[in-house]
């Protein structure tokens, strides 16, 4: 599959630095104290934001004198890819995920103003066509901001590949499920639009360090 | 200066029972319900394009979505001429705030028990069968309760059965030459249920009945009796565990009123 026509176009129309449809709405659910779902493209993320709160049980371990626990869940619908993958509650891929939100939120939400309270995000990916971490993140403060809870900055994130044509690096924006299996370096970014902090950067493969240095403007 | 409905809900968090007992004597619900009213009910079909079949339904603030895949299989060797097909139904960690990590809990597989259930007893599994001994589909039927206030169980077994309702699976053959098989997506055909099952809930708190439970109506009441009864009236599923007596009037008016409004919602919905 050719990521990038000699034209400039994608597989489906768009330009390389062009998003995909995005479309989302607020307070979705009456029993979180924000919620929020959010669909770019074909990926549809559901999140919801309880707290803050008094910690659970569980966390009493957890529990700060200076600022609140933020917890996050992540979790996928057995529907939600192509193929049907039932993942347990709680497995590996999961709590990675689960991990790399809770240190991105953690960054951003201004948990000094709650000590001894407990913030829980939950996603939820009911469909996944590729960027969908970058999707959870998104929603997920959009579920912060439902829940009026202060934070930071937006936290916003992408996902980015590097096609190269001609021995040119294109970013293309906004990775779809095809463009992510097509075995090219995939960049997955977080940052905050106002003070221009990143908060979170994976790369997971080989990417040579030229090209790198051309996509700091993400 | 607090407005009446804010003062009804902080009465409704300080002494629930009372606040829905002051309710019921005149014969109506907090709310604004009749005793045997239903809350607005919507139906949306294909919301998940990446399975083969899906549907939400929206039951009040209930929300509950199925998604059905479908694979292939070799059949088991008691049942050469079966397919088959499990439910698996789970509380989504949206849905509460005290969602843990972990395999579904009692409430998600006692759900999912039930569904399965029904099922058996309106879908055959023999019509999943491709070539005896060799290939056949099996149904994957996943649901996930997204908002839980009151009544899953309706929502969910509508949620299934109109996903199950949707489905098609296109025509498989077996090449006599190669033993392989060919998929024909050009024809797909629905599947077939003997009977619509439709599932009926209804709250108990101190003796009345009320139909289609919110979340708060649920817990302050003993536990809910649910009536399953297909569109013709044949009666499937009476459930009921434990919680305060019933009268045999109470059982009988239950189950009339049950497959009446399965008929309807066949004639609404699945017609």
């Amino acid at each position: 599959m050719e990521l990038l026509s000699d034209e400039g176009f994608r597989f489906d129309g768009r330009r390389a630095a062009e998003f995909r449809k995005i479309q989302g709405r607020l307070g979705v659910f009456d029993h979180a104290d924000g919620s929020a779902i959010l669909q770019q493209g074909n990926t549809k993320v559901l999140a919801a934001v309880f707290g803050p709160r008094e910690p659970m049980a569980s966390q009493r371990g957890a529990v700060s004198q200076e600022r609140c626990i933020v917890d996050v869940e992540y979790s996928r619908a057995a529907f939600a890819s192509a193929e049907r993958k039932r993942r347990a509650r709680g497995d590996k891929k999961a709590q990675e995920i689960s991990l790399s939100l809770k240190k991105t939120f953690e960054a951003t939400i201004l948990t000094t103003l709650y000590p001894r309270s407990a913030i829980s995000i939950f996603v939820e990916v009911l469909q996944a066509d590729g960027g969908d971490y970058a999707v959870c993140v998104n929603a997920a403060t959009l579920a912060l901001i439902d829940a009026g809870i202060p934070i930071r900055d937006v936290c916003c994130a992408v996902s980015c590949g590097v096609a190269i044509k001609d021995n040119v690096a294109y970013s293309l924006l906004d990775l779809a499920y095809s463009e992510e299996t097509a075995r090219i370096p995939t960049i997955v970014a977080t940052g905050m639009p106002k003070t221009g902090e990143m908060v979170f950067f994976e790369v997971e493969s080989r990417l040579h360090m030229d090209y790198f240095r051309a996509h700091q403007c993400i | 200066m607090l407005s009446v409905e804010q003062l009804s809900r902080q009465i409704a968090d300080i002494c629930p029972e009372d606040h829905l007992k002051s309710f019921l004597q005149r014969d109506v619900r907090p709310d604004g319900r009749s005793l045997d009213e239903l809350r607005p009910l919507v139906l949306a079909k294909n919301v998940a394009p990446t399975a083969d079949s899906s549907a939400m339904i929206r039951l009040g603030n209930t929300k509950v979505i199925c998604g059905i895949t479908a694979e292939t299989i070799k059949p088991a060797a008691a049942t050469p001429k079966d397919g088959s097909f499990s439910v698996n139904f789970e509380f989504s960690s949206v849905c509460s705030p005290n969602a843990k990590a972990g395999p579904p809990n009692e409430v998600a597989q006692t759900m999912s028990i039930f569904l399965d259930g029904i099922l058996k007893q309106v879908f055959q599994t023999n019509q999943l069968c491709i070539e005896p001994d060799l290939l056949a589909w099996t149904l994957f039927i996943d649901v996930y309760c997204l908002e839980d206030d009151g009544n899953v169980t309706d929502a969910a077994m509508m949620s299934v059965i109109s996903s199950l309702r949707d489905l098609k699976l296109p025509e498989i053959t077996i090449d006599e030459e190669t033993a392989k098989p060919l998929v024909n997506l050009e024809k797909q055909s629905p599947v077939d249920l003997k009977m619509f099952p439709v599932s009926t809930t209804y709250g108990e708190f101190s003796g009345i009945l009320l139909l289609d439970p919110t979340a708060r109506e649920t817990e302050l009441g003993s536990s809910p009796i649910t009536v399953v009864c297909s569109e013709k009236g044949a009666l499937l599923c009476f459930n009921r565990s434990g919680g305060s007596p019933l009268s045999q009037e109470q059982v009988a008016a239950a189950i009339e009123n049950s497959k009446r409004r399965s008929s309807t919602i066949y004639d609404q919905y699945f017609a």
